[in-house]
Order: structure tokens, then C-alpha cells, then sequence
């Protein structure tokens, strides 16, 4: 049976994606039918499976390594926490996209959103993790883009697939070593062997960048110029949770090292971005910053050695994080902005969803008996227990921001005075956010038995009560008394945009890198053209080939006329010759005639006439032949 | 299922009977023209499909015939699971651009009996087992390309068609000398591929030079930097049908050439500089992406993805002549698959850059905007093509390319990483061209035709999509069969 719910839960976002793609009618319908089977699919693969029970399904694949997906109890709440923050994300999305432009683009990329994350929560094997966790990336790029033909919207949404695109080759570098260290394509569960300090490294870089770490914070500000419920989509749960994801499937096999390193991340993090949400102008701005302050913490905990602290502030961290940016959409809708500036005072407007948004905001500074107080509470214990003050200084700073910063929007929210907004389909957002809520204030009581049931734990000690609520009660004072004169300028717009620094990744990667492509243009170019060269150089030769195979032409045709001439010469030489014979031969006789006279029978006399007629012939032989040439 | 049928030679030949009907009809309605060579497409396509039944590790399906005794040349077909993946491969993507060229155009008939040639004679160097037969296929498809471009291209398209002529006849030049040298050195004297594959004839500086041979010969076929000049070029004049069957199918004759007589005729010496066929191919991926990535022209970007995509599956043939292990096999796997997913996408992203020039004036990535806006469906194919070609997984690319990195990684990473970062390219030039191109608001003024994909293209189109899909997430679908042959090559023994 429990394989039925698996897949249920994985196709059913599929199919209702493609559905949308494919009928394109922009009907939110398929997709609430998606994300509630999968949900119901989750919940009963929860309910059917107990804590010690683990089913591999394995299917296709490479040769050799078949694709496994695991129905463990772990990964079944994971898919159940998932599909219920999409539930009310969703049933809230058909509410704020009712009078807003793209909705057949936008419902079909948040189903497949929904199953890309739930494949990368069943995935059992490497190629399904990466298939799961760069689907997520492709779809956020579509969501992100949602409207299009706004500059921003396209900007971030490159940004936000580049800078992730980037990272994500870590976790291809990671998954190689992985998969050669031990000869399986599978994730690994049993601890036999830990792996490379380089391998966990590679996969820290793949985290930085999903799950927005520093210096790969920026892109999560850009995201948010896509629709609310696709940041409370993204932001919450989903996007950057995978990172930290991640991290919980590795930590059984993550070196010592590499920990500190993972620690060190976190803390920067949750620090710098911290800073970013106080000094940021924009309630969506801040949530965002926020988010990666508290992906900080987790990667915090995991560092601390305590996975189940960050285990317990993933799952808290869902469903605050989606209630705020849940409620900051609303006044987005009343007011078409989330500058604190323009939405000043709208809370008393809009109280219902105030309230709500005070609520989470508390349970985020981690007030008892909110869910947020569990988890906090447990990471700063985690800190406190590594013995590494630097974790230590981190998280409480960290509290201590988060109060500030959400006490910051709650005052800009409450003071100032604002008009009343009209806002159609209010209740469909409204029943996403109590959904939300109610989950945010009940939840924090079973948070630690079911992280105790994964076979995590909590650790809880009085020092870090103490130390939790005076940073948090010290930081919500401060936030509400907060003016922007209480930092230098200059450091609180370098904040403000992210601690760009020399330009940024416009001016650090993607210039030279367009440089680079054009200068390996030219020289393609040169290529070509030497190429088209030797081809000349090969015409022009056979040009040249050609015209001395002209002139040994004429050549040899001149032998030939040569030879004609020459046979002719030699018949007029033949002609004289005769002529000179025939004179010979006539003077003989002439002289034969006249020689009877010489006939004296003197030998000597005789030979003496022979020797000069002879010399006489010779010589004229030797005239005729003078006269010839 | 080894039937009296002679299976091959039907598919192989369908064609080309095909081709000579159509000549016959030549005076006869464009209707007549396109029902002949649509079905003898299809026909030959359901002749691979039942070929698909009947493989095992080795040469299957094989046919012989004598022809000339004296020199042992004869009319030798088989395929094993790589050559079928190239035959299957051929015979999908000219289904789908005989349908894509259906519509009425000048030259019609002339140019169906073309492709269909053009269909027998690439069948015909993948089915071939005598080197003599492949030679002759092979020099065939480089006539029927000539023509094609020459006769249907753009402006430039002289100049193109007989640059690529020229370019590549002179690769084939080097392939004959090696394929006598193979021939002469041969103990008893045989064309007969299997022969030489089982006894690899060679040593010594004759195998060194053979080698190399062959590797020009195939460099520029595939084409590798410093060889691939005439690519852009012939695509840029190329008709759309011409793009994707060049860059699908004849690009493939190279890779399939790297494998089946590079590595399996001369192991040895491709072992011995396998390392510097991999510099050439890991250049071969960084240059390709990074040319792209300066293009303007859309259709002369997707050109040069080709030599990127190409340099990944010249650095799997090369890792499987290096190390002979499970690293190897995961590499050529990953390399035959790579020449299935590149055959599919770039074809698609061919015939679609063939669509969206009919629709507008342009190709100039600049110039084009919003076309999602104005043809979604147009657009959401190309989005999803161009992902696919970017490496996404769940699309077809990534379970190749992700076994020749595995395959590679354990023996040289830091090539791997440097191709990863190859892939960051290719991710970056494609999302700047759909953010440019796609995305954003349509200006109608260039656009000449309003409508989306009609039925023609649709029908064209779909099977490759749907294929792209299944291949990203059944990669076993075709990798099964790879995988049975590739396990099995002799050259591992060693």
C-alpha cells in the first residue's frame, strides 16, 4: 500500500503540471487536485509507516544502478510538511493570482515545483536527489519569472537559476566522490566510512547556494520580485530548506572537519544577513534576508553536531517563514508594494492578517510556547554544548536580530496611518494563512516527539532558555525603537544590497565572462579565416599548377612543332645532301672525263689526284654543310 | 528472434526505394510526394523498432553477401546496442523532419528523395560491418549534405556547401588511408569490421598513425576544436530540415567512428594518447560553450553548443580507452547515450529555430522578444529543448552526461570539474538567450506569421519532446541495450 501512496505523492503534482502546461487554460483547479493528493498521499505513507520501517523501491536507472526512492518515516513527514505548506500556499495563490496576470505560466511551474521538491525528499539514490533538487531550480526560474516582462522579474530569475546552477555543480562534485568512495549510486545510511573533507566541501558549496549562504545570498533578494506565494513557496519550506535537506541526508558520513567549516557558514550568515533584514526598506526585502539568516542557524546546528536541532527549526522554520510571506502578500495585494514606507499603518487596516503575522513574527524571535521557541531553544543549547563560542556568540546575536528586524516591520506595520485597501478573494488567502498558523502555535508541542521518533534530538538546557529569551526580548525592544541613523550610511546601504562588493557579480563574473566568450569569438574567427586561407592557398596553388600545366603544355607542344620543324630540317638537310651527292657524283664523272687525260699509269701521280679530288670533296662538303646552318 | 527476414537490409534500403517512387512520381502532386516518403520513413522507423527485439551483446541481425571475393569486401550488416542506438537514433529524427519538410516548398520531390538517401546512407554507415561498405555510406551522406545545403540553404549557401564538402572530404581522405592500412596490415586480409575488431591488426608506429588517422578523420567530422570551422557555417545556411539531420545525425558518424574503430581497432595507441584526445575534448567543451555564448545569431549559437556537447562525448570514448574498468564502461555508456540525446534535442532545437524563423523575420537573438508571449507552445518546446540541452536532469542529456563525468572523475577530476564548469556555461548562454528572446513583451513588428505550431510541426515536433522526456527519466529505456554491448567489448579484456 504504501508504495500506492508513495507515487501518488510524487505523480499527482506531475500529472496536474502537465495537465496546466498542456490545456493551458490558467485554472488553478488541476492544481489544488495535485497538491491535495499528494498531501493525502504523504499523510497516509506517514500513518502507514512506523518509526523503524524503511522501503526501498527501486526501479530503472543507469546500468547497474537503479533508481531507488525511500519510504522512511523521515522522509515521509518531510513530504507531509511539504505538502501541507504547498496546500495553503496554493489555496492562498488562487486567491492573490485571481486578478493578477500569468496565471498559465504560474500554476503549472508551481506543480512541478511541488514535485520536484517531493522527488528530492523520496530520493533514495544521487540521480534522483540531482534530478529533484535542479528541476526545483528550473521551476523556481519559471516562477520567479512569472511576470516576465518586467526587467526584475527576468533579472532575478536568472540570477537566482545562475547563482544556484553554479553551486549545484558541488553537488555533482560531492555525489562523484560519493558514489566512487562507495561503489553505489545510492545515498548512503549506514555509517561505514566518512568521506573526504574535499567531498563534503563540495557538497557545502551546493548548500551556500540553495539554500542562500553567504556570498550567495543576493539571489533570494531578486527572487522576490516573482508572485508572494511562490517566495512563501520558495522560501519556506521548499527552496532553500533543500539545502539544509541536504545536509541531514549526508551528516551520518560528514567528517569532523568539515562541520566547523559548515558551522563557520552558518554563523557568518546568520549574522551579515541578519544585518540585511535590519537595515532593509522592503517587508519582502527583509524576509528574504531573514530567510538565509535562518538557514544560517541550521546549518549552525548541523555544525554544532546536533542535526536534530536543525531538523526541528527546518520543520519550524516552514511554517513561519510561509505565514509571514503569506501575510506580506496580502498587503502587498492592498496596497501594490512592500516597501514599509507605502504599507505604513496598513495592519490596522488589515488586523486579521496583523495578528496572524505578529503571531509568527513572535514564534520566529522564539516567544514560548510558539513553534519557533522548540527549535531555537535547541540550537542555542547545541552551541552552547559545542563548546565553540564563536557558535555561541552567533546564534545569540542571530536571536537577537530576528527580534529586531521583525519588530522593526511590526511597528512599520502598526504606526502611520493608511487607507482601507479593497482586496477581492481575502478569504481564499486568509484560509492559507490560518491553515499556517494554527501550525505555528500548536506545533512547537509535538515538534519534539516526532524529532525524537527520526531518532534525532533536542538538546535543552536552562542556559540557553535564559540566554534565547533575553536576546529575544532585548531585540524586540530594539527593533521598535530602531532608527536608521543607529548605523553608519555607508554600512547600512552596503547591507541593504547585499555587501556588493566591486560591482557585484555583474562586474566580477558575468562581464569578464562575456569578455572571455567574445575573445574566444575572435579567435574563432581567426580560425576560420586561416582555414579559408589555406583554402586560397590551395586554389591559388592549383591556380599556379594549372598555368604551368599550361606552359609545359605549350612546351611540350613547341617540342612537338620543334620536331615537326626539325624532321622538316632534316628533309631539306636530306635534299641538299642529295644535291651535293648528285654535284659529287656529276664533278666525278666530269673529272673522270678530264681525268683520262691524267690516266698515266704513274701510281704516284694517280694518288696524288685521288688525295686532292678527295680534299675537294671534303671540302665541299664541308661548304655545303656551312651552308646549311 | 533471429528470422530469415533480412531485417536490416529492409530497413536500410525502405528509403531509398522510397527516394526512386518518388523520382518516379516526380510530375505528381506534393501530396502524392509527401505520402511516399512518410511512409517510407515510417517504415524504416518500425524496421529499427523490430530490430530493437532481436539484440544481444554482439553483432546481431548480421547479414553477409559476398561481393568481391579477391579482396574479402562484402556486403557485411550487423548492429550491436551502440550502432542500434545511432540506427534508432537516425531513423526517429529523419520520421520527424520529413514531416517537418512536408510543407509545400519548391523542389519538393527533389528534396524528399534527397533526405531519403540521405536516410539509406547514414542507416548505412551504422549498419555496416565491412569497411569498404562503410566507407562508401559514409562518403554518400557527405554528396546528399553537399546538395542539401547547397540547394535549399540561405543566401551564403554556395560557399557553405562546398566549405563543408572540402573540410570533411578531406577528414575522409585520412579515414581511407587508415582503412587500407587496417586492411593491408590485416593477417589474413580483410574488410571485415569484425574480424578487426577482434583482432586489432596493429602495433607500432602503424597503429600510432592509423590512429591518428582516424582521429582527424573523425575530429573533424564531430568536430572537435581546432576542426569544427565549417559547423557554424554550414549551419548558418543550412535549411532547418538540413540543421538537425547534419548536427543529429552526421555529427554522430564521427562519434560512432571514435567508437567503433578508433577505440575498438586501435585500442592500444588511442590508450597510449588517450590523454591528449581528452585536452582537445575538454578545450573542445569550454570553447564551444564560450563561442556560443558571443553569438547573436540563435541558430549559429545552438551550432556551437553542438562542439561543447561533443567534446563531452569525445572525453567518454577517450576515459573508456584509458582505464578499462567499471569507470570505462560508465563513460562509453554515457558517451552512446550522449550520441542518442544530443541527436534528439539538437534536432528539435533545430527544426524549432526552423519554425520561429518562418514566424519571424529574424534570427537575431537581440532583435527577437516575448516570443513565449506570441507562441507559447513554440516557445515552451524551445524552453524545454534548450534545458535539456543545458544539462537538466529528468531530460536527456543528464544521464549521459552524468555517466561520463562518473566515468572520468575517478581517474582525472580536475578535467571533470573544468567540463562542470563548461556546463555553468552552457546553463548561462542558454538562460540569456531565453531571457533575451522568449521572455518579456512581443513585438509584433517582426513578426510576419501570428499562429502558433500548426499540425505539420506539431506532429514533427511531439515525438522528440515526448522522447527528451523519457529519455531524462527512463534512461534504461535505451541504456539497457548500450549497456548489454558496451559490457561485453573485447577491448576491456585487455
Amino acid at each position: 500500500m504504501s508504495e500506492l501512496f508513495l507515487w501518488i505523492l510524487i505523480l499527482a503534482p506531475i500529472g496536474a503540471a502537465l495537465f496546466g502546461y498542456i490545456f493551458r487554460n490558467g485554472s488553478s483547479l488541476p492544481h489544488l487536485i495535485g497538491v491535495s493528493a499528494s498531501l493525502l498521499g504523504s499523510l497516509f505513507l506517514f500513518l502507514n509507516i512506523s518509526q523503524s520501517f524503511s522501503q526501498k523501491i527501486e526501479f530503472g536507472g543507469l546500468a547497474d544502478f537503479p533508481f531507488v526512492v525511500v519510504a522512511n518515516y523521515q522522509n515521509a513527514l518531510l513530504a507531509l510538511v511539504v505538502s501541507v505548506v504547498a496546500l495553503a500556499i496554493f489555496i492562498y495563490a488562487k486567491g492573490y493570482m485571481e486578478a493578477e496576470k500569468g496565471k498559465r505560466w504560474f500554476w503549472p511551474a508551481m506543480s512541478l515545483f511541488l514535485a520536484a521538491m517531493q522527488v528530492l525528499v523520496m530520493a533514495g539514490d544521487w540521480f534522483l536527489f540531482i534530478t529533484g533538487w535542479e528541476l526545483m531550480g528550473l521551476a523556481s526560474f519559471l516562477l520567479i519569472g512569472t511576470w516576465h516582462e518586467k526587467k526584475n522579474a527576468r533579472l532575478g530569475s536568472v540570477k537566482a537559476f545562475m547563482l544556484t546552477r553554479f553551486a549545484d555543480m558541488g553537488l555533482y562534485a560531492g555525489a562523484f566522490l560519493t558514489i566512487i568512495t562507495y561503489n553505489q549510486l545510492a545515498v548512503p545510511f549506514s555509517v561505514t566510512q566518512e568521506i573526504s573533507v574535499l567531498a563534503a566541501s563540495c557538497f557545502l558549496l551546493a548548500v551556500m547556494g540553495k539554500s542562500a549562504q553567504l556570498p550567495f545570498q543576493s539571489w533570494l533578494s531578486g527572487a522576490m520580485a516573482g508572485p508572494t506565494p511562490v517566495s512563501a513557496l520558495l522560501h519556506s519550506a521548499t527552496m532553500v530548506g533543500a539545502g539544509a535537506l541536504l545536509l541531514f541526508k549526508i551528516y551520518p558520513i560528514l567528517p569532523e572537519e568539515a562541520l566547523l567549516y559548515i558551522g563557520i557558514i552558518g554563523c557568518l550568515t546568520i549574522i551579515l544577513t541578519g544585518l540585511t533584514a535590519i537595515t532593509s526598506k522592503d517587508l519582502k526585502q527583509m524576509l528574504a534576508a531573514s530567510t538565509s539568516s535562518q538557514l544560517g542557524f541550521m546549518l549552525l546546528a548541523i555544525g554544532a553536531g546536533f542535526p536534530g536541532a536543525a531538523f526541528a527549526h527546518w520543520l519550524a522554520h516552514a511554517f513561519m517563514k510561509s505565514t509571514l510571506f503569506l501575510g506580506a502578500g496580502v498587503f502587498q495585494q492592498g496596497y501594490e508594494s512592500t516597501q514599509y514606507k507605502k504599507i505604513a499603518g496598513s495592519g490596522k487596516q488589515l488586523k486579521v492578517t496583523h495578528y496572524t503575522f505578529i503571531i509568527a513574527a513572535l514564534a520566529l524571535t522564539g516567544i514560548p510556547p510558539l513553534i519557533g521557541y522548540w527549535s531555537k531553544d535547541g540550537i542555542l543549547e547545541a552551541s552552547l554544548i559545542s563548546g565553540n563560542w564563536f557558535f555561541v556568540v552567533s546564534g545569540v546575536l542571530g536571536a537577537f536580530f530576528t527580534a529586531s528586524y521583525v519588530s522593526i516591520a511590526v511597528r512599520w506595520l502598526w504606526k502611520g496611518k493608511a487607507e482601507k485597501p479593497s482586496i477581492s478573494k481575502k478569504n481564499l488567502m486568509l484560509t492559507g494563512i490560518f491553515i499556517l498558523i494554527i501550525l505555528v502555535i500548536a506545533g512547537g508541542f509535538g515538534l519534539e516527539p516526532i524529532v525524537k521518533k527520526i531518532g534525532y534530538s533536542i538538546p535543552k538546557g536552562k542556559w540557553s532558555m535564559v540566554l534565547g529569551l533575553v536576546a529575544a526580548l532585548f531585540g524586540l525592544l530594539t527593533g521598535w525603537f530602531y532608527r536608521e541613523n543607529w548605523l553608519p550610511g555607508t554600512f547600512t546601504k552596503f547591507s541593504r544590497e547585499n555587501y556588493t562588493l566591486a560591482g557585484g557579480y555583474q562586474n566580477l563574473v558575468v562581464n569578464p565572462t562575456l569578455k572571455t566568450a567574445n575573445f574566444f569569438q575572435h579567435i574563432d574567427a581567426f580560425i576560420l579565416e586561416y582555414i579559408e586561407k589555406i583554402g586560397y592557398f590551395g586554389l591559388n596553388l592549383s591556380q599556379t599548377i594549372f598555368k604551368a600545366d599550361r606552359n609545359v603544355k605549350t612546351a611540350v607542344w613547341e617540342i612537338g612543332n620543334s620536331g615537326i620543324w626539325l624532321s622538316s630540317f632534316s628533309q631539306i638537310f636530306d635534299l641538299k645532301i642529295l644535291i651535293s651527292i648528285k654535284t659529287i657524283a656529276s664533278s666525278i664523272k666530269e673529272s673522270g672525263y678530264y681525268g683520262k687525260k691524267w690516266q698515266s699509269g704513274l701510281v704516284h701521280k694517280e694518288l696524288a689526284i685521288t688525295i686532292i679530288s678527295l680534299l675537294i670533296l671534303i671540302f665541299i662538303l664541308i661548304i655545303s654543310l656551312i651552308e646549311l646552318l | 528472434m533471429n528470422t530469415s527476414l533480412p531485417l536490416l537490409s529492409l530497413t536500410l534500403f525502405l528509403p531509398l526505394v522510397g527516394a526512386f517512387i518518388i523520382l518516379l512520381l516526380r510530375h505528381s502532386t506534393s501530396k502524392v510526394v509527401n505520402t511516399v516518403a512518410i511512409v517510407s520513413a515510417t517504415l524504416s522507423l518500425l524496421g529499427a523498432i523490430g530490430i530493437g527485439f532481436g539484440l544481444d551483446s554482439g553483432f546481431s541481425h548480421v547479414e553477409e553477401l559476398q561481393w568481391i571475393p579477391a579482396l574479402d569486401a562484402a556486403y557485411r550488416l550487423g548492429v550491436d546496442g551502440i550502432s542500434y542506438t545511432a540506427v534508432l537514433l537516425s531513423t526517429i529524427l529523419f520520421f520527424c523532419t520529413i514531416i517537418y519538410s512536408t510543407k509545400k516548398k519548391e523542389k519538393l520531390g527533389a528534396k524528399m528523395a534527397l533526405f531519403l538517401l540521405l536516410e539509406t546512407a547514414c542507416l548505412g554507415v551504422f549498419m555496416s560491418l565491412d569497411l569498404l561498405l562503410f566507407y562508401i555510406f559514409f562518403e554518400i551522406t557527405l554528396v546528399g549534405m553537399y546538395f542539401v545545403i547547397a540547394g535549399w540553404g540561405h543566401e551564403n549557401r554556395k560557399k557553405a556547401a562546398i566549405m563543408f564538402f572540402i573540410y570533411t572530404l578531406i577528414g575522409s581522405l585520412f579515414l581511407l588511408l587508415a582503412f587500407l592500412s587496417l586492411y593491408i596490415f590485416s593477417e589474413p586480409r580483410t574488410f571485415d569490421m569484425r574480424e578487426l575488431i577482434a583482432n586489432p591488426p596493429l602495433s607500432g608506429m602503424v597503429a600510432t598513425l592509423t590512429f591518428w588517422a582516424l582521429f582527424l578523420a573523425f575530429a573533424i567530422k564531430t568536430p572537435l576544436f581546432p576542426f569544427h570551422s565549417w559547423l557554424p557555417l554550414a549551419h548558418t545556411e543550412a535549411p532547418a530540415s538540413g540543421s538537425a539531420i547534419l548536427a543529429g545525425i552526421l555529427l554522430k558518424l564521427g562519434a560512432y567512428g571514435f567508437i567503433r574503430f578508433a577505440l575498438q581497432m586501435t585500442p592500444d595507441a588511442f590508450k597510449e594518447y588517450a590523454w591528449i584526445v581528452m585536452i582537445v575534448a575538454v578545450f573542445s567543451v569550454v570553447y564551444g560553450a564560450l563561442v556560443a555564448m558571443a553569438q547573436t545569431d540563435i541558430k549559429r549559437m545552438v551550432a556551437y553548443t553542438s562542439i561543447n556537447h561533443m567534446g563531452y562525448l569525445v572525453f567518454g570514448v577517450a576515459v573508456a580507452a584509458m582505464i578499462p574498468s567499471t569507470s570505462g564502461i560508465h563513460a562509453l555508456d554515457g558517451a552512446t547515450l550522449q550520441m542518442f540525446s544530443h541527436g534528439i534535442v539538437t534536432g528539435l532545437l533545430f527544426l524549432l529555430i526552423g519554425a520561429i524563423q518562418e514566424r519571424a523575420t529574424t534570427r537575431e537573438i537581440p532583435a527577437l522578444r516575448g516570443l513565449l508571449k506570441a507562441y507559447p507552445i513554440l516557445g515552451g518546446f524551445f524552453v524545454l529543448a534548450a534545458f535539456a540541452s543545458l544539462g537538466l536532469p529528468g531530460l536527456a542529456h543528464f544521464p549521459a552526461e552524468f555517466q561520463i563525468f562518473l566515468g572520468g572523475f575517478e581517474i582525472y577530476p580536475w578535467a571533470v570539474a573544468i567540463m562542470l564548469l563548461g556546463l555553468v556555461l552552457t546553463s548561462a548562454l542558454y538562460i540569456r538567450a531565453i531571457q533575451r528572446s522568449f521572455m518579456g513583451t512581443p513585438d509584433k513588428s517582426f513578426l510576419v506569421k501570428l499562429k502558433d505550431l500548426d499540425a505539420r510541426e506539431l506532429c514533427a515536433f511531439i515525438p522528440l519532446v515526448i522522447l527528451i522526456i523519457a529519455i531524462g527519466v527512463f534512461p534504461n529505456l535505451i541504456l539497457d541495450s548500450i549497456h548489454q554491448s558496451v559490457k561485453y567489448l573485447s577491448i576491456w579484456e585487455k
